[in-house]
């Protein structure tokens, strides 16, 4: 436990991350702080509620009751993270215990604690149901599977049901891929017997998730939101070092990690090398019962990893499986743990290796091979409680809008115009002559294919057009290299992107009061983009008025 | 005493052959110099340019003839700073050699940074050594010379001090350690050398390190006085003496390094008042809003930017991947180490490092308020040098065999785990540090370099560094009239105000000569209302001195100084604090002089007396070592 202290070590940033689910978690958290208890309560701010794809609704609860106990709404979201890696190290060591022993499961644990996958779901997609549930999976591995309690252990029976309802209520649908993995597990056990009930008991917990789930949302699903079958991954993906911030794109170029990781795949490799050489040798597993229960997770691993892959269309179009994930790179998590479990056979197998220094150097590479992607995007950022508005079914949210007004001669007392601007706020009212500048503050929750454009129009109290600007989205906006443009064609979702735009008032134009009109449309077609949850494909923004006298 | 036989208390002196080990730790630590071998100068690094001005202010002083320089002549536009006067210089003496020989000012200073890694890598080895044998002496030098702050230091901060004193930390424990294990005359004076050496490199250190050491001394001898009493034979009033016994040799090593330093500590102490300690203590040097947050020590982040107050700073704070986890196995395999005196030696380091992390953090803050001294360390991340040590420390116990005597552990007896573990345990600390061993190396901007009297001023003004003042002074300059002259392609030929003298004919002065520390005029004053102002900031140790003009030879002005008529007491300019010395009516000479005050002269005094003292002691070490070879060899 001590030594996952380099992977949560960033949650205790004074901030958050510019995740891909963006503030969107935030919202909906504040969202059900403010609702009195609704056990039909789903997540509606800036997101159409997907009960099987999206974060499930324990991530929510549990933070809710944080934020109860008096802790703000940002720093309960990122103490599930933490409880999520936490609950994932020590169900992996609980898991792997009985399998390797002590020091086999550390090792394990401390590999899928360090998995690039589930990193990339924290620090990267801040996913935090998804980071939930590949935290709980690995407990309610443990509570079916574990050996020493009897079989008619009626705690481990309730601690089972109950660690699976978590799970299910943590991301529904991967839950339902770990359970199928659980009954591939079950079935190649020595122990399918004195397991069978907390199987049973696994089943009914992820059963009663998924009826109240689906219950909640109003037994409806959505749609597929990305197009899940030009998702797959190329083999190439599965062992690439390559780490980054960008959204999953069809085709092989991903913007994120989907690779299985450096530690994971090689300590896997050795026991699969170590378990020939004992088994070549005649040292070990003599019954076939033991070399099974040896080799089912390296079978599991391989059968999900093949599920990432093109070749596997077929399957997952008759299962109709594919309706339970948002991509089918999910499965690598799943995937992940099974190789992680099975890295614990390094010391079983080679038990001369249970030696401090060579502890300290299977966990050092484990810590080093995930090391350089536990740089998270931070932000200090101010987060509203909900966005001001959104546009394309939430894939693009404004969070905020600050004005500014460039000084002009007579506000400085100056006889020449100057660089300096004063907060529209501290200004007054805007009048004939001045330059106003809108500091947009946008956070895109999805790819977007184009580059949009925006216009923002000044209007007089009657409506009229007075002045307008039509800049691209992103105009000289990269959040990298000022000045540069950044157009939403090129937005990685979560990325907090600041625009200035600027609107001069005619000095002709008749005084206040000014109201301003911004929206979102399409260069090509002309077609604005409608505002969501509005009436009108237009955002108003009232100015205030100003009195001459 | 043979190994074999030895308590399970006792610490052998007996170790296995040095060249191994060390040259392994030496060689391995190569790595770490690879930024250093590529062409150019790290300009751009924090300190960088201040390394390389301060190193060609030394060597002026030096090539004036003083050999121990307290005067800085060009700090602050020209008008000088005690710089060394309250600065330990040691690293610059290893710089100045180097200057000396011939290479240039950065070359210098890189051959100084050179050195101190593998100086620092040897001293870690021989310390580590002493207590976990070969295999964890190599370990923990890997961890001290790949250590994430240290190459912050080497390589982000250009730090030429705190750099060179990692040499001195492991030799001053290890020296301790020894005084209060097997106490002898030689360990005594290599320890009072190595904490002087320690002290006079790096101020922040001697506040650092200092407690801890007087901790560690005094922990280590109540431990082996407890250890001493037998199974409850006594209580803790007999301990008492004892614990004064085990301690003894220790305080009079730390007294005699003390009286060592006391050449610089002295003064540094005493004087330190009288300079602007607003420019060492304020502005972005005020202590409290540099804390290291707590990702920040796990992050892998690494930067060349600022430490600037809040979470993201553009330097990288980590504790280091490799060294944190052995730090956490080393509280497993601590607890089994079978020797008590190694046992609570890696005790007091994982205190020593949990109590430097935790004081790294803002959580710390209230403590540091309460002890105002340890401020002076202008930033809590310094505290590094601290964890550093411990990580190396604690990391090289990893290896470890859990013997009962350490004189056990020889080359040639290492258990096969340790040599095959060693090797990939090494490798992964040096893959580690890898993709931090990188310098900014690139070509000076005209207010940095190429070295020069000229660019020195250029930097002084772009960067407000080395614009030190004294206490006097209530303006701190921008500028210099002097600097203007220098940057114009004229030398500095004397600091003689001249815009100060009175054109109606009443004062005249002549400049004869001049140094970095002393300026001899010829003046002529028609009545006693007249003064000379120099551009010199005024500081303790400044005088004046008129002597008689004798007229003749009239074409050796030199030759004409006659004796002395009056030391004038120096006045100073109000807001700059320059030096005014009132002249008697006349022809005379005066001379402004830059020279020890009394607490300087007590200091060399002192200091000499302890060298003096230091070397009969190892003369006495030697003739004692003689006597008993003589005597062994009479018996056999």
């Amino acid at each position: 436990m001590a030594l996952t202290i380099f992977v949560w070590a960033p949650l205790t940033y004074p901030g958050y991350f510019q995740v891909h689910s963006g503030f969107v978690p935030l919202f909906n958290l504040v969202h059900l702080g403010n609702t009195p208890l609704d056990l039909h309560w789903t997540p509606s701010i800036a997101t159409h509620y997907d009960a099987m794809r999206d974060d499930g609704l324990l991530a929510y609860y549990l933070a809710r009751l944080l934020v109860t106990l008096g802790v703000s709404p940002l720093c309960s979201i990122k103490v599930v993270f933490g409880i999520a890696w936490m609950l994932g190290a020590l169900g992996m060591y609980r898991w792997a215990h009985p399998l390797f022993g002590a020091p086999g499961a550390c090792l394990a644990a401390l590999v899928y604690s360090y998995l690039p996958y589930r990193i990339a779901a924290v620090y990267v997609r801040g996913a935090w149901g998804e980071a939930l549930c590949l935290g709980l999976i690995p407990l309610g591995m443990a509570m079916v599977s574990a050996a020493y309690p009897p079989a008619s252990s009626k705690r481990f029976i309730i601690l089972s049901g109950l660690t699976w309802l978590s799970i299910g209520l943590s991301q529904l649908g991967l839950a339902g891929w770990a359970f199928l993995c659980l009954l591939g597990w079950w079935a190649s056990s020595r122990d399918r017997v004195r397991q069978l009930w907390r199987l049973l008991a696994a089943g009914g917990g992820c059963s009663v998730a998924a009826m109240y789930m689906l219950w909640a949302a109003g037994w409806h699903t959505v749609a597929d939101r990305v197009g899940f079958f030009a998702h797959f991954l190329y083999p190439a993906q599965l062992v690439s070092p390559y780490w980054g911030f960008g959204p999953s794109r069809p085709g092989w170029n991903d913007g994120l990690s989907l690779g299985l990781g450096l530690a994971p795949v090689a300590l896997a490799c050795l026991t699969l090398l170590l378990l020939a050489r004992d088994v070549r040798t005649g040292q070990a597993f003599l019954s076939s019962a033991e070399r099974m229960s040896w080799r089912s997770p390296f079978l599991i691993a391989a059968a999900l990893i093949l599920l990432t892959l093109p070749i596997s269309v077929a399957l997952w179009q008759i299962s109709a499986l594919w309706q339970l994930l948002t991509y089918p790179w999910q499965l690598i998590g799943l995937a992940g743990m099974f190789l992680s479990v099975a890295t614990g056979g390094v010391l079983y197998l080679q038990p001369r290796w249970c030696v401090p220094p060579m502890q300290a150097v299977l966990i050092g590479f484990v810590l080093l091979a995930s090391y350089s992607y536990l740089q998270p995007r931070y932000t200090q950022y101010e987060t509203p409680s909900k966005p001001l508005a959104s546009w394309g079914e939430h894939r693009i949210l404004l969070l905020d809008v600050s004005m500014e007004v460039d000084i002009p001669p007579i506000a400085a007392g100056l006889p020449v115009s100057t660089l300096g601007r004063l907060p529209l706020d501290e200004y007054g009212a805007l009048r004939p002559g001045d330059t106003l500048h809108l500091m947009l503050t946008w956070q895109a929750t999805q790819v977007l294919e184009r580059d949009l454009k925006l216009f923002v129009h000044l209007l007089d109290a009657s409506g009229n057009l007075l002045a307008q600007t039509d800049p691209f989205l992103g105009a000289a906006s990269d959040p990298d290299v000022p000045g540069k443009d950044y157009l939403t064609g090129q937005w990685q979702p979560g990325r907090l992107i600041v625009t200035d735009v600027g609107i001069h008032v005619p000095i002709d134009a008749p005084l206040g009061p000014y109201r301003i009109a911004m929206g979102l449309y399409e260069e090509e077609t002309m077609q604005r983009w409608p505002v969501d949850d509005g009436k009108d494909n237009q955002v108003i923004l009232e100015l205030l008025e100003w009195n001459p006298q | 005493m043979e190994p074999a036989v030895m308590s399970q208390h006792s610490v052998s002196l007996r170790q296995p052959r040095l060249p191994i080990g060390l040259g392994l730790s030496v060689l391995l630590s190569l790595f770490a110099m690879g930024p250093l071998l590529q062409p150019g100068y790290f300009w751009g690094a924090h300190d960088a340019r201040n390394s390389v001005y301060f190193l060609y202010e030394f060597d002026r002083s030096i090539r004036d003839g003083i050999l121990w320089p307290r005067w800085g002549p060009d700090w602050g536009f020209g008008y000088g700073y005690p710089f060394w006067n309250i600065y330990a210089p040691l690293a610059y003496y290893v710089g100045e050699v180097a200057v000396l020989l011939g290479f240039e000012y950065t070359v210098a200073v890189k051959l100084v940074f050179a050195l101190s890694i593998l100086a620092s890598a040897a001293s870690m080895y021989l310390f580590a050594r002493r207590l976990l044998g070969t295999a964890g002496g190599l370990l923990a030098s890997l961890l001290y010379v790949y250590a994430p702050y240290h190459l912050f230091d080497l390589y982000v901060r250009a730090a030429l001090a705190e750099s060179f004193a990692f040499v001195f930390i492991p030799l001053v424990f290890w020296g301790f350690f020894e005084l209060v294990e097997q106490p002898r005359l030689r360990a005594l004076v290599g320890t009072a050398f190595a904490y002087t050496g320690l002290v006079l490199t790096s101020n922040v250190l001697l506040v650092l390190i200092t407690p801890c050491v007087i901790v560690y001394i005094m922990a280590l001898a109540l431990w082996r006085a407890w250890r001493g009493r037998g199974s409850g034979k006594y209580y803790v009033g007999p301990v008492f003496p004892e614990w004064i016994r085990h301690a003894l040799p220790g305080i009079v090593a730390f007294l005699l390094g003390t009286g060592l330093q006391a050449i610089f500590l002295l003064p540094a102490l005493m004087e330190r008042d009288y300079v602007r300690l607003d420019q060492w203590f304020g502005g972005r040097y005020a202590f409290g809003s540099d804390f290291v947050y707590f990702h920040q020590l796990f992050s892998p982040a690494w930067g060349f930017g600022a430490s600037i107050p809040g979470p993201d700073d553009k330097v990288s704070f980590q504790l280091g991947l490799l060294p944190f986890v052995l730090f956490c196995l080393s509280f497993v395999v601590v607890s089994r180490m079978r020797n008590d005196a190694v046992r609570w030696t890696l005790r007091f380091w994982q205190v020593v490092t949990i109590g430097a992390i935790f004081l790294m953090t803002p959580t710390s803050a209230l403590i540091w308020h309460r002890m105002p001294l340890l401020t002076t360390v202008q930033f809590p991340w310094r505290l590094g040098t601290l964890t550093t040590t411990g990580f190396a420390v604690l990391g090289g116990a990893i290896i470890t065999p859990r013997t009962s005597s350490l004189s056990s552990i020889r080359a040639g007896e290492l258990p096969r785990w340790v040599v095959r573990s060693l090797a990939p345990l090494a490798l992964l600390i040096i893959i580690g540090a890898y993709p931090y061993l990188v310098a900014e190396v690139r070509d000076p901007l005209p207010t940095e370099g190429p070295v020069s009297l000229a660019a020195l001023f250029r930097y002084q003004q772009a960067s407000d560094e080395m614009t030190g003042t004294t206490a006097w002074a209530r303006r701190i300059p921008s500028w210099s009239p002097l600097a203007e002259q220098v940057v114009r392609g004229e030398g500095i030929h004397t600091k003689v105000n001249y815009s100060a003298i009175p054109n109606d004919g009443r004062l005249g002065v002549h400049s004869v000569e001049m140094s970095t520390v002393h300026e001899l005029v010829w003046v002529y004053a028609a009545d006693d209302q007249q003064s000379v102002t120099f551009l010199t900031a005024y500081y303790p140790g400044w005088n004046a001195y008129v002597y008689e003009d004798l007229k003749h030879p009239q074409d050796d002005l030199k030759a004409r100084i006659g004796r002395l008529i009056i030391r004038p007491e120096i006045r100073t300019t109000p807001d700059e604090g320059w030096i005014v010395v009132p002249v008697p009516p006349g022809e005379h000479f005066l001379e402004l002089r830059f020279e020890d005050t009394p607490v300087r002269i007590v200091g060399k005094v002192i200091s000499a007396s302890s060298l003096v003292l230091a070397l009969s002691l190892l003369v006495l070490d030697r003739l004692q070592g003689g006597w008993k070879s003589e005597q062994g060899a009479s018996v056999s």
